[in-house]
């Protein structure tokens, strides 16, 4: 079961505040969540690992596209860009700093990171 | 004025290309319909303010003879999908005033074929919810039965079109939220298999199962719309390639009648409504006068989806929502240091199912606790597309309903997370499995004096959308090209 403690040390790993007044019920309603999911704690069948549609590491969702590519690996292919041809300095400087809540001559600003 | 209720996509491009009426006043009827109904209704968070410019536009180039069937079609779109320069807040406080620096594919998509986008819709914050009540903005009504919600998340959209004031919307679907919003406002919505459709420039919250998809009046219309959204993306590492889709779609043609599949045991999920399950046999026999071969099929660990629907989603919403730190674009809330500006961003910013879902997120992936949730779950993930993959073997389509209840009453279902996540349970699987899935009107259901519109799902292997649209069409009568 979780506990307010627990709540607080997952808002302080998720760097968000959480009110007081909210915190019993995240409890409660985390807690009946978890019951929930916790049926797939049924599951004893292993499954190899299937490969993802492109070899990109960074999802591994087995999606049928993904089981379609595995029985012809001929259409597995990078996904990532050669790193050339970079786009002309400073072309989206001006759009993206417009949108950055705090920045000085061309950075973005924020408070000090290290301290005395 | 026009009479917009009978408008679809197919017939108003008739109208606009012979000259019945232009795309101003076109888009003038629309904007008129929502001046007036959405004051009541909220689908709309913002009309944009270049609507008729665009028409214009558009009406340059039918004039021209330089147009497509798309161009002069207003359509609304979902408040997470990027259009330049215009305001996109996926109804979050985070993102109130932050306006988009780039245009996402789907948009640039739309934009080429001379799309005229009317505004931005209202959804649940970051598209979590599946009632549209958990906006930052405030709730949108069912335009059926405004005591009743619209669906959600993608609840702005479908009621945009229930109340004519769009001929066609852009929702995306993590677990339903196309899907379940056409149901309760009587539209058709495509969830289209995973990779077929870019999500650049889609605010983010489950990227594994993340897909835009549009909702519309008809199946024609959907076929329409999919059409010109499928297309290889660079900028989507998930996108398929042309050449696999080609593939997978070469593999057999739809033959003249194709045998659909029934998991009955599905059926027996606590919590559907009498009403859906008569509505669900109703349409089964529908579908045998119509010459389908009805197979009844088993899916044996489907009951694992839901739950493992709310390990993986979490996990990638928590990792996916770390982007919101009030440094590089939307809400800054300062505190005394750096790692207080963080909280108090994030804690003002997002609203409580968000926060609910950081946490619950945070947990599952978190050493100690990663292996008895995050990885079960994608086993059980294996478990359930390997089952798909068993039942399409035997069968061309699987269909279920598509939600378990008719739209229920606002303020209903908000005080218990569980109640609303049930809403998912026959739409999620094709999220889980990254197979397409299609909603069409099957019905009414009569509930306390009012018609409320219910739908039946179709599901089909991987970028088969063709088979969908051929059964969705037949289905609803109309006419197969």
């Amino acid at each position: 079961m979780i506990e307010i403690r627990d709540i607080e040390k997952l808002a302080e790993l998720a760097r968000l505040e959480v009110p007081q007044e909210e915190k019993e019920t995240l409890r409660k309603d985390i807690n009946s969540i978890l019951q929930y999911v916790g049926q797939i704690q049924d599951i004893h069948e292993k499954v190899a690992s299937i490969a993802s549609p492109t070899s990109s590491t960074q999802s591994s969702a087995p999606s049928m596209v993904s089981l379609s590519v595995q029985e012809n690996p001929s259409l597995i292919h990078t996904v990532l860009r050669e790193d050339a041809n970079p786009h002309e300095a400073n072309l989206y400087t001006e759009a993206l700093l417009r949108e950055v809540p705090k920045h000085e001559r061309g950075y973005v600003k924020v408070k000090k990171i290290l301290h005395d | 004025m026009i009479d917009v209720s009978t408008l679809t996509i197919s017939n108003t491009h008739k109208h606009l290309t012979e000259g019945d009426f232009s795309v101003r006043e076109l888009c003038q009827s629309y904007l008129d319909i929502i001046e007036k109904e959405n004051p009541q209704i909220h689908a709309y968070l913002e009309v944009f303010d270049d609507v008729l410019a665009h028409a214009d536009t558009a009406q340059a180039r039918i004039d021209a003879k330089t147009h497509s069937i798309l161009t002069g079609i207003p359509i609304a779109v979902k408040d997470n999908i990027l259009i330049q320069g215009k305001k996109v807040s996926a109804a979050s406080k985070i993102l109130e005033n932050y306006r988009a620096t780039y245009n996402s594919t789907v948009a640039s998509l739309l934009e080429n074929e001379g799309v005229i986008f009317l505004g931005r819709t209202n959804m649940d914050e970051f598209a979590m919810g599946s009632s549209t009540q958990t906006s930052a903005y405030g709730i949108t009504r069912n335009p059926l039965d405004t005591d009743r919600v619209p669906g959600g998340s993608s609840g702005g959209s479908a009621a945009a079109i229930a109340m004519n004031g769009a001929l066609a919307a852009l929702g995306s679907d993590t677990a339903g939220s196309v899907r379940q919003p056409a149901s309760f406002c009587g539209c058709v919505g495509l969830k289209t298999t995973y990779g077929s459709v870019s999500r650049f420039g889609l605010i983010a919250m489950g990227s594994s199962l993340d897909q835009i998809g549009p909702l519309t009046k008809t199946v024609t219309d959907a076929e329409i719309l999919f059409n010109t959204l499928r297309a290889h993306d660079v900028h989507d590492s998930q996108s398929i390639s042309d050449v696999l889709y080609a593939s997978t779609r070469d593999q057999k043609k739809i033959s003249k009648k194709l045998t659909i599949g029934v998991p009955r045991h599905l059926l027996e999920t606590e919590g559907l409504d009498q009403v859906v399950r008569a509505n669900f046999d109703a349409s089964v026999e529908k579908l045998i006068s119509l010459g389908y071969e009805i197979k009844d099929i088993t899916l044996p660990h489907i009951h694992y989806s839901l739950p493992t629907y709310y390990i993986l989603m979490p996990g990638e919403v928590s990792s996916n929502l770390a982007r919101f730190d009030g440094v590089k674009f939307g809400l800054l809330k300062e505190g005394d240091m750096l790692l207080e500006d963080y909280k108090k961003t994030r804690g003002l910013g997002f609203g409580k199912e968000v926060r609910r879902r950081i946490l619950l997120g945070t947990y599952v992936l978190s050493t100690g606790y990663y292996d008895a949730y995050y990885n079960k779950a994608q086993n059980a993930r294996h478990l359930i597309t390997q089952d798909f993959v068993d039942g399409f073997k035997t069968v061309d389509s699987i269909i279920t309903p598509t939600a378990p209840t008719p739209a229920f009453k606002i303020g209903e279902k908000t005080s218990d997370p569980i109640q609303m996540y049930l809403e998912d349970i026959f739409t999620v699987p094709a999220n889980i499995a990254g197979i397409p899935a299609l909603s069409v009107p099957s019905g009414f259901a009569e509930v306390e004096g009012k018609q409320l519109p219910l739908g039946l799902q179709f599901m089909s292997p991987p970028c088969r959308e063709d088979i969908l649209f051929s059964v969705g069409k037949d289905f609803l009568g109309e006419e197969n090209a």
